[in-house]
């Protein structure tokens, strides 16, 4: 059986069923889900806690068994080493051994996927710059915050150059400049050519970077689609111009109201409030302020892009 | 050699790990200590020089290791789970059986450097302990034991000024040079005899103790096996549980045996249940004897095969384990 590389994730009728000690149903995480992920798209999981976003991942990455329904990753069965192979994958919560630095971390990672050492340490050094660890790079990773640990997360996920990058809650625990790094990083995974399947249920993460969604709810898909075929209200136009003045504004209110026996709605359009958090701290960046910890995260790592 | 290489690199994570945790050095530098310390208190021989010392030693290297072993065996996947490493291992292309045989290597590893200090000691301190010299009467040779006692002590100062100084992580580097410096003060007795006089390089130790250490030392081994099989599907303290009731009724394996009136079930128990008493032989070394070959030949394939055993089976439902 070969891989193919077209065909990143096929689900059809996937069921999880947890039983119980007595191996009775207990419940019913995933039912019949159908999924089909395109080479190079950013497909959002979403849904609230307890939803079945990371079950369906665990079947996807071969962890659980499905109960019922068939996943195929890259033509293969998930818990096939050659699926493996080809799959990068952030957990939940990051799930790293405490004693080990990210170095070491890293290193063992790529001995995993029996990388060349030189490679390996290339990758390593090319990773840490990329997630801002290079300065905490050997101290271990048991003492760090959350959101650093979340950094090693991202890298272990991307020591194979993976095709499928499977992400779960990937901003979570991470400072806002944090979060756009890796929404930008998500971005440029996806125009190298990478399938990127993102789990979360901060919806503006997900907004900002999928090309498709899944919306689960207890299980089963409520709804799917790109973000335009879904969020856009078709029934309603908007159009932005500088200010042009309140006698020009009243004009043109009368004239859609005579036009369209509608009454239109005029505000002065703000900015989101990342935006200007990130304004607000590259600004004192600029005026010299520096930040303990992790430094900020930099540029994808180029192997990545190769 | 893919599978070769995977399988280093996990063991070697295993190693790391349990080198890390500080149970780990201070099981191995409470074992070397104890077991030094025992010829320096311990005054009585029982008609034979050592003979206490000895049984004192061999217990110690027994029921450190036991507890070492069960205690790593029954942690290392149990923690695996509880923390997610798991879920991120397995996510890998790594092979499930490989992934457990490592962990039983890693393991291995680790209780073998136990092992290694402890026979060390044990050997040391059968030297040590008092002996009868046509020359000065009873003799123990204190400069020997002075220097087994302050091994550990001198290993954890040294991790401390390594932590200190190269911020290298204490528990691995106090185990580490506590295998050098047992090493160390066990060749440096060869200079010196039981009485204190120098001399040209001669080990002056009963090294027919070896073979018994040895026993010991597979006894471990397969209970770690054990241990881990039990892991894949209970936590750390039921693991701990069944090992120690294990324990308890393989020491009374043959009784047990007996006591089946029909010779299937007699069988069935004897394969079941671990033989320890294959593995304590030192009332063998009474009187100056030594273990048969043909007997240590016999419990290292008796141990292979239960260890094989228990791993197999281990790694067959370790294989159908979901890592949720």
């Amino acid at each position: 059986m070969r891989e193919s590389l077209d065909k990143p994730v096929v689900a059809h009728g996937l069921t999880k069923v947890f039983a119980d000690f007595w191996n009775r149903p207990k419940v019913r995480a995933v039912d019949g889900l159908d999924l089909e992920l395109r080479k190079g798209e950013i497909f959002g999981l979403l849904g609230p806690n307890g939803s079945g976003k990371s079950t369906t991942i665990k079947m996807i990455l071969g962890l659980l068994h499905p109960t019922g329904g068939e996943v195929e990753v890259f033509g293969l069965p998930p818990a096939n080493v050659r699926a493996k192979r080809l799959t990068g994958y952030l957990p939940e919560e990051s799930y790293l051994y405490p004693y080990l630095t990210p170095r070491e971390t890293l290193d063992m990672m790529g001995s995993i996927f029996n990388l060349p050492s030189a490679e390996r340490r290339r990758r390593i050094e090319q990773l840490l710059e990329m997630v801002g660890l290079s300065a905490a790079a050997d101290r271990p990773v048991g003492e760090f915050s959350k959101g650093m640990a979340r950094r090693v997360g991202l890298a272990q996920a991307l020591v194979n150059n993976p095709s499928l990058v499977i992400l779960d809650e990937p901003t979570s625990g991470l400072d806002p400049i944090a979060c756009r790094h890796v929404k930008d990083l998500t971005v440029a995974l996806a125009r190298s050519g990478k399938t990127v399947l993102l789990s979360s249920h901060l919806l503006a993460d997900v907004e900002d970077v999928c090309d498709r969604v899944a919306i689960l709810f207890n299980g089963r898909v409520r709804a799917r689609g790109t973000l335009t075929e879904l969020l856009e209200k078709r029934n309603i136009v908007r159009f932005a111009v500088p200010d042009p003045g309140s006698e020009a504004l009243a004009r043109i209110s009368g004239l859609v109201r005579e036009l369209s026996g509608t009454e239109p709605q005029i505000d002065h359009p703000s900015m989101d409030l990342e935006d200007f958090f990130l304004d607000v701290i590259a600004k004192a960046s600029r005026e010299g302020e520096t930040l303990s910890g992790a430094a900020p995260t930099c540029a994808p790592a180029p192997f990545l892009l190769e | 050699m893919f599978l070769c290489r995977q399988f280093l690199a996990l063991t070697r994570l295993t190693i790391v790990e349990s080198l890390r945790q500080p149970l780990s050095f201070l099981l191995s530098a409470t074992a070397t200590a104890a077991i030094g310390l025992a010829p320096l208190l311990l005054m009585h021989s029982f008609g034979e020089d050592g003979k206490l010392v000895r049984d004192t030693a061999l217990a110690i290297h027994f029921m450190g290791g036991l507890f070492l072993s069960t205690h790593l065996a029954a942690t290392c996947l149990a923690e695996e789970r509880r923390r997610g490493t798991l879920c991120s291992v397995l996510s890998k292309p790594v092979w499930p059986s490989v992934f457990f045989l490592s962990k039983f290597a890693g393991i291995a590893a680790v209780l073998a450097c136990f092992s290694f200090c402890a026979t060390l000691a044990g050997i040391m301190a059968e030297r040590v302990s008092e002996h009868f010299s046509t020359e000065q009467g009873f003799v123990t040779d204190w400069r020997a034991g002075l220097m087994l006692v302050s091994t550990p002590a001198a290993a954890a100062l040294l991790a401390g000024i390594v932590n200190y100084r190269l911020k290298r992580p204490f528990p691995s580097s106090a185990f580490v040079l506590l295998i050098a410096f047992t090493s160390l003060v066990a060749l440096s007795c060869g200079f010196f005899d039981r009485l204190g006089r120098w001399h040209p390089f001669h080990f002056h130790f009963h090294w027919a103790m070896l073979p018994a250490e040895i026993l010991v030392g597979t006894a471990i081994a397969t209970l770690a096996a054990v241990a881990l099989a039990l892991s894949v599907r209970f936590e750390g303290p039921a693991t701990l549980s069944f090992c120690f009731a294990l324990l308890v009724a393989g020491l009374a394996a043959d009784h047990i045996a007996g006591a089946a009136h029909s010779r299937p079930l007699s069988f069935a128990i004897q394969c079941v249940l671990p033989d320890w008493q294959q593995f304590w032989q030192a009332d063998r070394l009474n009187g100056g004897g030594r273990i048969p070959p043909g007997h240590i030949a016999g419990a290292v394939l008796y141990a292979f095969c239960y260890t094989s055993a228990a791993l197999t089976a281990g790694s067959l439902i370790f294989r159908n384990t979901e890592a949720s």
